[in-house]
C-alpha cells in the first residue's frame, strides 16, 4: 500500500511541468501550474507555454498579462489541434500546432488556413504556409487575397514559402503597391516562373516596366554582407606614443 | 606584474562603479605574446631622438585592458596597455601607457580627445629613458557606405621635447558573399620630434596601401592584407612589400583566440640599410559583453544593413538606436534566457548597435530586442511572428548549411537561407 503511494506521489512529482523559477512569477504561480497541468492532461505540447512564460519573464512582461498570454495560448493550441485533424489523423508534430496556433493569435481566420492544410504537402510545408500566412498578416496583407500564390509556391517552391512575405513588403514599398497588388503580381509571375527568385525578378521587371516606381535592380542579390569587416591594411594604434616601429 | 596588479586594482572600483551606473559598460582585456626577427630595425627611444638598432630575434609580451562608460550621446573610454619585448642586441624595453578618452558624435562625424600618459624604460639606454603626458585630438568621418576616412593628431610633452604623430586610414571595401568581403585601404603613419622651438626633427613616416579581405568560416574568421609602401627615415626612402594575416577563432564565455603573422620586406638602399621584418603572435581577448568577431579594423561604414544575417556560422544582430543607453537581444536562442548585450558604434556607426550569437541551433529562430528596458520589435527581420503578448518577434530560420556541421539534419523541407528581397 504505503509502496503504490510513494508510486503516485512519485510519478505525480516527476510527471509536473516545472515552471520558471523566477520569483516574478510569484503572483501567478498557482494559476500558471493549473493552466500547465490541465494541458498537460490534456498532452498538449507544455514545453510551449513553459517557453512563453520564460519570453515574457525575458522581455519584461508584467506577470498577469503573462498569465493572460498563457492562457490565450492554451485556448489556441486546443483550437489548431482541431484544425490540424483534418489533415491527418496521425497527431500533429508540436511545430504545427504552433504555427497554427500562432496564426490564430495573430487574427489569421480559419478559412485560409484549413486550404493551406487541405493542400497537398507534407508537414513541414503545411507549417511553412502557415507561417508565412500569419507573418504576411503582421504586414498587412490579408491572408485571403495571398492564398493563391501560397497555394502556388507550395507546389512549385516550398522551399521559399518563408521568403514571400518580405517579397511582398519590398514590392510594395519599392513600386508604391497595395498589398493586394503586389500580391497579385507575384501570383501573375509565379504562374511563368518555377521559382520564388525568378518570379521576384519578373515582377521587379515587370513593375519597373510599368513605371509605377523606382526600379530596385539588385535587391535579389542585396545580401548586406559582411561590411565593415576587413582586415586594415596597416594596423597602428595611431596614438601619440612617439614610440617608433619605423 | 605588481604594476598589474595596480592597474586591476584601479580598474575594479571603476568598473563596480560604473557597472551601478545609468549606462552601458564593457570591458575588454587581452594578453598576447609574440616572437620574431628583425634584420636592421630602428627603435626611437629618447626625447633628442636617440635611435638603437634592433637586430636578430626577439620574444614579446602585451597586455590591454580596457573600460569602455557610454552614456547618452558621449562615451568615455580607459585603456591601460603594457608592451614588453626582449632582444639581445637592444636589451629589454618596456612601454606603458594609459589613455582616457572621451567621445562623441556629430552627424556623419566622430570625434575623439584623449589624455595620454606614457613611460618608456629601457634596460640598455637608461639615461633616455622618460615619462611623457600628451593630448590626442582624432576624428573619423563615414559619409558614404562603402568608405570611411578617419584621422588622428597627437602630440606629447616629454621632459623637454614634443612629440608629434600623425595617423590617418582611408578605406574602401566590397562585398560579394555573406562571409566575405575585400577592400582596399591607404595608411599613413609618422611621428616627429621638437627638442626646440625652431628645431623639428622628423623621425619617421611610413606609407602603405593594399587590398586586404576577409573570410569567416563557422566560428573562424581569416583575413589577410598584403602591402605595397614606402618608409621614409632621415629624408631616405626605401620600398615595403608584405603581408599580414590572422586567424581568429570565437570561443564560449566572450573568449578569442587569435594568431597572426606579419612579414615585411624592404628594397631599395639607405645609409641607414634595409630592416626585414617576421613576426608572429598569439592573443588571447576576452570581452565582457557579447563576443564579436574583432579583426584588425573595421574599415567601412555599413550604414544601412541591419538585417540579422549569418556570417561564418554566426549570427550576427543589428539595431538602430541612437540614443540608447543600454540594448540587449533576448529569443529563443538561449530559449528566452538573459540574451546578449549589444554593443555599441561596432558596426562602425554609431547609432548602430551590434550583437553576436555562435554557432545558432538550426531551425527557426525568434529574437527582440530590448532597448532601455523596453521590448521592441525588429527592423528588417527576414520574418515577423506575433508573440501573444501583443507584440511581434523578429525570426530568422538558420538554414541546414549555416549550421554547425555538428548539428546538420536532412529536415522534409527547411526554408531557404534567409535573403533579402
Amino acid at each position: 500500500m504505503l509502496n503504490s503511494v510513494t508510486t503516485v506521489l512519485l510519478s505525480a512529482w516527476f510527471s509536473a511541468a516545472a515552471l520558471p523559477a523566477d520569483p516574478r512569477l510569484g503572483a501567478v504561480k498557482a494559476r500558471m501550474q493549473v493552466v500547465v497541468d490541465e494541458a498537460e492532461r490534456e498532452r498538449l505540447p507544455v514545453e510551449l507555454l513553459l517557453s512563453k512564460m520564460r519570453e515574457g519573464l525575458a522581455k519584461r512582461v508584467p506577470p498577469p498579462l503573462i498569465a493572460a498570454a498563457v492562457e490565450r495560448l492554451v485556448v489556441a493550441l486546443r483550437e489548431a489541434r482541431t484544425l490540424a485533424q483534418t489533415r491527418s489523423a496521425h497527431p500533429p508534430s508540436a511545430r504545427l500546432l504552433q504555427a497554427i496556433a500562432e496564426a490564430r493569435l495573430a487574427h489569421v481566420a480559419e478559412e485560409p488556413l484549413r486550404r493551406v492544410l487541405a493542400a497537398r504537402g507534407n508537414e513541414a510545408i503545411h507549417q511553412l504556409a502557415i507561417e508565412s500566412l500569419a507573418d504576411l498578416k503582421l504586414r498587412g496583407c490579408e491572408p485571403e487575397t495571398a492564398i493563391p500564390v501560397v497555394e502556388a509556391l507550395m507546389v512549385k517552391d516550398p522551399r521559399s514559402l518563408s521568403l514571400l512575405p518580405s517579397l511582398i513588403q519590398s514590392l510594395r514599398q519599392d513600386f508604391a503597391l497595395t498589398s493586394a497588388e503586389a500580391t497579385f503580381s507575384v501570383e501573375t509571375s509565379l504562374k511563368s516562373e518555377r521559382s520564388l527568385q525568378s518570379a521576384a525578378v519578373r515582377a521587379r521587371s515587370d513593375n519597373a516596366a510599368g513605371g509605377k516606381g523606382a526600379a530596385h535592380t539588385d535587391g535579389l542579390n542585396d545580401d548586406g554582407a559582411n561590411r565593415g569587416r576587413g582586415v586594415q591594411s596597416n594596423p597602428g594604434k595611431g596614438k601619440a606614443n612617439g614610440r617608433g616601429k619605423p | 606584474m605588481s604594476r598589474l596588479f595596480l592597474i586591476c586594482a584601479l580598474v575594479a572600483p571603476l568598473y563596480g562603479a560604473a557597472a551601478s551606473a545609468n549606462g552601458a559598460t564593457e570591458v575588454n582585456a587581452t594578453i598576447s605574446a609574440s616572437t620574431g626577427h628583425d634584420s636592421n630595425a630602428l627603435l626611437e627611444v629618447s626625447p633628442a631622438g636617440t635611435q638603437a638598432r634592433a637586430r636578430g630575434w626577439f620574444l614579446g609580451a602585451e597586455a590591454d585592458l580596457t573600460l569602455h562608460l557610454r552614456r547618452q550621446g558621449w562615451s568615455v573610454l580607459a585603456e591601460y596597455s603594457g608592451d614588453g619585448r626582449q632582444a639581445p642586441t637592444f636589451g629589454a624595453i618596456v612601454w606603458h601607457a594609459i589613455d582616457l578618452s572621451a567621445q562623441w558624435r556629430q552627424g556623419t562625424t566622430r570625434f575623439d580627445v584623449a589624455v595620454v600618459v606614457q613611460q618608456l624604460f629601457t634596460s640598455r639606454y637608461q639615461e633616455d629613458n622618460w615619462v611623457g603626458a600628451g593630448l590626442r585630438l582624432g576624428t573619423s568621418i563615414a559619409p558614404a557606405d562603402r568608405w570611411r576616412l578617419r584621422l588622428d593628431l597627437g602630440t606629447q610633452l616629454r621632459e623637454g621635447s614634443i612629440a608629434t604623430q600623425f595617423f590617418s586610414n582611408t578605406a574602401a571595401s566590397l562585398r560579394w558573399q555573406p562571409s566575405a568581403a575585400a577592400a582596399v585601404g591607404l595608411n599613413a603613419q609618422g611621428a616627429w620630434l621638437t627638442p626646440s622651438l625652431l628645431n623639428t626633427q622628423p623621425i619617421w613616416q611610413r606609407y602603405r596601401c593594399g587590398p586586404f579581405g576577409t573570410v569567416a568560416w563557422h566560428s573562424f574568421i581569416f583575413a589577410a592584407a598584403p602591402f605595397l609602401g614606402t618608409r621614409l627615415l632621415d629624408h631616405q626612402a626605401v620600398g615595403q612589400i608584405g603581408a599580414q594575416a590572422q586567424v581568429e577563432h570565437l570561443l564560449r564565455w566572450g573568449f578569442q583566440l587569435r594568431a597572426g603573422i606579419d612579414l615585411t620586406k624592404e628594397f631599395g638602399e639607405t645609409s641607414a640599410g634595409r630592416t626585414d621584418r617576421l613576426e608572429a603572435s598569439l592573443a588571447v581577448a576576452w570581452s565582457s559583453t557579447s563576443p564579436k568577431p574583432r579583426l584588425w579594423e573595421a574599415p567601412v561604414d555599413p550604414a544601412t544593413d541591419i538585417a540579422p544575417r549569418i556570417i561564418g556560422g554566426r549570427l550576427r544582430f543589428r539595431v538602430r538606436a541612437p540614443h540608447a543607453l543600454k540594448v540587449e537581444g533576448v529569443g529563443s536562442f538561449d530559449d528566452w534566457g538573459a540574451g546578449i548585450t549589444l554593443r555599441h558604434g561596432e558596426s562602425g556607426v554609431d547609432d548602430v548597435w551590434e550583437g553576436w550569437i555562435v554557432n545558432p541551433a538550426c531551425g527557426p529562430l525568434r529574437y527582440r530586442f530590448i532597448v532601455d528596458g523596453v521590448a521592441q520589435t525588429p527592423a528588417q527581420a527576414p520574418r515577423y511572428v506575433a508573440d501573444g503578448f501583443g507584440g511581434v518577434d523578429g525570426q530568422i530560420d538558420i538554414s541546414v548549411a549555416s549550421c554547425p556541421p555538428d548539428e546538420k539534419t536532412s529536415p522534409d523541407v527547411s526554408p531557404r537561407p534567409t535573403s533579402s528581397f
